[in-house]
C-alpha cells in the first residue's frame, strides 16, 4: 500500500522547473526552446489541458506540442473545451493519447468521427463547458496548462483583453494544485492595461511568433437573412416573448435569433414591447445586437468571449457590458454559463435535429460535435429559487405537482422545418442514437437538449408548446402539429392538431396574429454589416471578410 | 412573398415597379409570352419564361420611357440570343420612338452556353444604343445590383450616355474571379471584397468619372437620378472621344502603377477614407465634390 498523499505534487512540480532550468530567464523562455520545453514539464500519465475553445486558441503551443513524438510524450489524459485545430488532431494520429475529456470538436468533428470509427479516439467522455470546468476541480485537475493570452508584463502577470473565457477556468485549479501553467502571448510589453491573470499563479510564458489564432465566430451578416427567418422571428417575439414578457434571456448565435434581435428596434417598438422584454442578456457581443441597444432596448449584457471588430463598440458602451479599468471589454465563460443557467428566463437558440420527443441534436454519423454550452443554458436550474413573472408564468403552465419547482426557465428550440440541401431538421429518431456512436460513448447518446427540458419548439408553421403537453403522446402530437412537410409532420392527424390548437398548445401564425405576408427584409433594423456599422456610429470595425467597402 | 426596400435585394420586377409611375408599366414579351432561349434545353439547363430580361414601357414623373432589367437570379442574368434580342428591341424602339431607354443592368456578360449569337446580341445592342445616340435620345445604365455589369454588359453599360450606380454596383470588363485567375491572388484576391468593391464599385466609379451619379441603395433615389438625367443627353461626336481618350491616357498614368485603392480615393478628394465608405450617396457627392 503506497503512503498517504502529503506534498508529493509540489515536490514534483519543483522537479519539473528545474529540469527546464537555463531555457528559462525567469518565467520567460524562447519560441524557440518550446518543444524542449515541453518535453521536459510534461511526464507520461499527465493530466494535459490545452486551451481552446471555438474562438480563441493557444495554438503556437498547440502546434509546438504537435510536433512531439511518442519518444518524447507518452500516455497523456488530454483534457479541454475544445478540439478545434488540425494540431489538436494530430496528438490522436501520433498515439501520444491515452485519454480525452472535452466539450465540443467544432469544425473537427468529422476528423474526430474517423479517429472514432479507426479506434484511435480514446474517448473519457464529451461535457458541457460548466462540467468539464466543474471537473478541472474534482477528479481531472491538470499537471500542465498551455493557455493564450494577449501580453504579459515583465513580472508575468497576463493581458487577457475581450476573450478571457476559459483562462481563469483553466488557470486556478492548475495553479492552486502544483500543476504548471505555460502561457503563450503575442507580446511582453513593460506596463498592461489591466492584469487578468496574476504573475503569482503563471510559471512558463512564451512571446508566441504570431498572435493567438481567433475566429470572428459570432458574426452574423443581416443580408443572408432570410423570409422565413423573419417569419419565425415575428412568431417569437408574439409567441413567446411578448406572452412571457421575457426579460432576461440567452441567445443562441444563428440567423434565426440574429432575425429576432434586428426586429426588436422595428417590429417589437410596434408591438409596444421596448422595456417591457429583452433587457438583460448574456449573449457574446453580438454585431446584430447594436440597433437594439442603440435604440435603448438593452440595460446589460454579460459574455463568455469577446468578438473580432466589437472592442472600440463595446468600451465606448460600458453601460451595457463589462469592460475592466482600462476601459476595454470583458468575458467570461465559466461565469457566463453560470448566468446563463440560473439568471436568466429564457434560453432559444437553433438546432439541427430534433426526434419527435423533442430531443435536438447536432451530431450526424459523420460529425461528432459535441456540447460546447448549450446544454448549461439549454436545461431546467434545479436550484433556482428566486421568482420572476416569466418563471411562474412558464410553471403555472407545466402544471407542477405538489414536489416540484414552482416556476420554469423557458427552453425554446428555435427551427426551420428543413436545413439546407432539403434535409429534415424533424427526424423520429436522431442520428445521435445510431447505436454505434452511442456505444463509442460509453452508452451515452449526444443529445444536445433533452425534450423535457424543452419548453417550445418554434417552427415556420407555428408553435409547440411542450410543457403544456400532459403525455408523451400529446408532445408527439404537437411537434408533429409544426413540423410542416417533414416525415415527422406528414403523420400528425388532423384531429389531434386541431385539438392542440384549440387548447393554444400549437399556435399557427394567424393564431398570433402574424401574417405571413406581412414579412419583409425591409423590417430588419440593419440589412447588411454596413448597416450595423452605420447604426455603431462608425466604432463597429468588421473582420475584412464581411467588408464590401 | 416578401419586398426588400434596398434596391439591390428587389429583384427585376420589383425594381420596376417601385421605380415607375404606379401602373404605368406595360411589359413585352412577359412570361405568358413563353419566348425562350431555344439552347439551353439541348444542355439539359432548365429555361425562364422570360429568358432573365424584363421589357417594357412606363412612365416616370409623367415622362415616357423604354425599361428593361435583367434577371440576376437567372444564370447571372447572362445575354443569350433570346435575352439580347429582348434587349436591342427595346433600345431600338428608344431610337425610333424618340422615347429615353433605361436599362437596370445586372449581369456577368455574354451567356457562355450560347456561344457566339450572345456576342452578337450584345454588338446588335450596342449598335441600338449608338442609333439612340445619333439622335439625341438619352440611354442610361442604372447599375445597383449584387452582380453589377461585367463583360458586355459592362461594355454596353459605358456606351450610353449616362451611368447610375449605387454603391453596391459595380462596373467592370472582366469580373474579379477572371482577373484573380489570369494575373494571380497576389495581384487581386477577388475574395477580398473590400478591394474588389473599391476597385469596381459604384463610389470608385463615380470618383473616376464613369459613373454620373450615386444614388442611394433605394428606388427613390436610384428614381430621382434617373429623373434629373432623362431630359438630357451626352454628345458623342470625334471631339468627345478624343478628350475621353485622354482622360483615360491621364488616368493610367497617374493610377497605372497604384495598388492602394484608398490611395487611388485620396489623390480624388477623399481626405477621409473611413467615412466617405459609410458616407450617404448625397454625402458622397458632396465630399467627391470638394476636391
Amino acid at each position: 500500500m503506497s503512503p498517504a498523499p502529503k506534498d508529493t505534487r509540489r515536490r514534483n512540480k519543483a522537479e519539473r522547473m528545474r529540469r527546464v532550468g537555463k531555457l528559462a530567464s525567469g518565467k520567460f523562455v524562447s519560441a524557440k526552446s518550446v518543444p524542449e520545453v515541453l518535453k521536459l514539464i510534461i511526464e507520461t500519465g499527465d493530466i494535459l489541458c490545452l486551451e481552446g475553445d471555438n474562438q480563441k486558441q493557444a495554438d503556437f503551443l498547440a502546434n509546438q506540442l504537435a510536433t512531439l513524438t511518442k519518444k518524447d510524450l507518452r500516455d497523456i489524459h488530454l483534457v479541454m473545451s475544445c478540439l478545434t485545430l488540425p494540431a489538436h488532431i494530430e496528438l490522436f494520429k501520433k498515439g501520444l493519447i491515452s485519454q480525452v475529456d472535452f466539450c465540443y470538436a467544432g469544425p473537427q468533428g468529422q476528423a474526430v468521427a474517423q479517429l472514432l470509427a479507426d479506434g484511435k479516439f480514446p474517448l473519457g467522455a464529451i461535457h458541457t463547458y460548466n462540467e468539464i470546468y466543474a471537473r478541472y476541480y474534482v477528479d481531472l485537475t491538470p499537471r500542465v496548462a498551455l493557455i493564450a493570452a494577449v501580453q504579459a508584463d515583465r513580472q508575468g502577470n497576463l493581458y487577457l483583453a475581450a476573450n478571457t473565457e476559459d483562462t481563469p477556468a483553466i488557470v486556478e485549479p492548475t495553479a492552486f494544485s502544483d500543476g504548471i501553467v505555460f502561457a503563450q502571448v503575442n507580446e511582453i510589453v513593460d506596463k498592461l492595461p489591466r492584469i487578468d491573470i496574476p504573475a503569482d499563479q503563471v510559471d512558463l510564458i512564451v512571446e508566441a511568433p504570431y498572435p493567438m489564432h481567433l475566429t470572428a465566430l459570432f458574426t452574423r451578416d443581416p443580408a443572408a437573412i432570410t423570409d422565413v427567418q423573419i417569419l419565425m422571428a415575428m412568431i417569437a417575439l408574439r409567441g413567446i416573448y411578448q406572452k412571457y414578457e421575457v426579460q432576461s434571456l440567452n441567445h443562441g448565435v444563428g440567423f434565426n435569433t440574429a432575425a429576432i434581435e434586428l426586429l426588436l428596434p422595428t417590429y417589437g417598438e410596434q408591438l409596444g414591447l421596448k422595456g417591457k422584454i429583452c433587457k438583460y442578456w448574456m449573449v457574446n457581443p453580438l454585431p446584430t445586437m447594436i440597433p437594439a441597444i442603440e435604440s435603448g432596448w438593452v440595460e446589460g449584457v454579460f459574455s463568455v468571449g469577446g468578438e473580432v471588430g466589437m472592442e472600440r463598440y463595446t468600451a465606448a458602451r460600458s453601460d451595457i457590458f463589462y469592460t475592466g479599468r482600462d476601459g476595454s471589454f470583458h468575458s467570461n465563460r465559466a461565469m457566463g454559463q453560470l448566468a446563463g443557467h440560473y439568471g436568466v428566463d429564457m434560453f432559444i437558440g437553433a438546432t439541427l435535429q430534433i426526434d419527435v420527443n423533442g430531443n435536438s441534436s447536432t451530431v450526424s454519423k459523420k460529425r461528432i460535435t459535441g456540447f460546447g454550452g448549450a446544454p448549461n443554458m439549454g436545461c431546467q436550474p434545479m436550484g433556482r429559487r428566486h421568482p420572476t413573472k416569466a418563471w411562474l408564468q412558464a410553471g403555472a403552465e407545466s402544471n407542477p405537482g405538489p414536489g416540484s419547482i414552482p416556476g420554469r426557465k423557458l427552453v425554446v428550440q428555435l427551427a426551420e422545418t428543413f436545413q439546407s440541401g432539403r434535409v429534415p431538421t424533424f427526424v423520429e429518431e436522431l442520428d445521435a442514437q445510431d447505436p454505434a456512436i452511442k456505444k463509442a460513448l460509453h452508452g451515452v447518446a449526444p443529445v444536445m437538449i433533452y425534450g423535457d427540458d424543452v419548453t417550445h419548439v418554434v417552427t415556420e408553421e407555428g408553435i409547440a408548446n411542450l410543457m403544456a403537453c400532459r403525455t408523451i403522446e400529446e408532445r408527439r402530437a404537437a411537434i408533429r402539429g409544426v413540423a410542416g412537410y417533414t416525415p415527422v409532420g406528414l403523420k400528425r392527424k388532423r384531429s389531434e392538431t386541431r385539438e392542440l390548437r384549440s387548447r393554444g398548445i400549437i399556435q399557427l401564425p394567424e393564431d398570433l396574429g402574424v401574417s405571413p405576408s406581412d414579412v419583409s427584409r425591409s423590417l430588419l433594423a440593419a440589412q447588411d454589416i454596413k448597416g450595423l456599422v452605420r447604426w455603431s456610429g462608425g466604432l463597429y470595425d468588421p473582420p475584412a471578410q464581411f467588408v464590401d467597402w | 412573398m416578401s419586398c426588400s426596400n434596398l434596391f439591390h435585394e428587389q429583384t427585376a420586377r420589383q425594381r420596376i415597379a417601385s421605380l415607375v409611375d404606379p401602373g404605368s408599366f406595360t411589359e413585352f414579351l412577359p412570361p405568358p409570352a413563353r419566348v425562350m432561349s431555344p439552347y439551353l434545353p439541348q444542355l439539359d439547363i432548365p429555361v425562364s419564361f422570360d429568358d432573365g430580361i424584363v421589357i417594357g414601357r412606363a412612365k416616370l414623373g409623367g415622362t415616357p420611357l423604354y425599361l428593361a432589367a435583367q434577371v440576376g437570379q437567372f444564370v447571372g442574368g447572362a445575354v443569350g440570343e433570346v435575352h439580347g434580342a429582348k434587349l436591342t428591341g427595346i433600345i431600338k424602339a428608344s431610337a425610333r420612338d424618340s422615347i429615353p431607354c433605361v436599362f437596370i443592368a445586372e449581369s456577368g456578360g455574354v451567356r457562355l452556353h450560347e456561344g457566339s449569337s450572345g456576342e452578337i446580341a450584345i454588338s446588335e445592342a450596342m449598335r441600338a444604343v449608338f442609333e439612340c445616340r445619333a439622335k439625341r435620345v438619352p440611354t442610361i445604365a442604372v447599375i445597383g445590383a449584387d452582380i453589377g455589369a461585367y463583360g458586355g454588359m459592362g461594355i454596353l453599360s459605358t456606351c450610353c450616355d449616362f451611368r447610375i450606380m449605387t454603391e453596391h454596383g459595380r462596373l467592370g470588363i472582366s469580373g474579379p474571379i477572371v482577373i484573380e485567375k489570369w494575373m494571380g491572388k497576389q495581384a487581386y484576391d477577388s475574395s477580398n471584397r473590400a478591394l474588389v468593391w473599391k476597385t469596381s464599385g459604384g463610389k470608385t466609379k463615380f470618383l473616376l468619372g464613369d459613373a454620373d451619379l450615386l444614388a442611394d441603395d433605394d428606388a427613390a433615389s436610384v428614381g430621382a437620378a434617373i429623373k434629373k438625367l432623362l431630359s438630357k443627353s451626352a454628345p458623342l461626336t470625334i471631339k468627345s472621344v478624343k478628350a475621353r481618350q485622354q482622360e483615360l491616357e491621364k488616368r493610367l498614368k497617374t493610377f497605372g502603377k497604384t495598388t492602394d485603392p484608398d490611395a487611388i480615393w485620396k489623390v480624388l478628394g477623399i481626405k477621409n477614407v473611413a467615412e466617405a465608405s459609410l458616407a450617404t450617396a448625397t454625402e458622397f457627392t458632396a465630399l467627391a465634390k470638394r476636391k
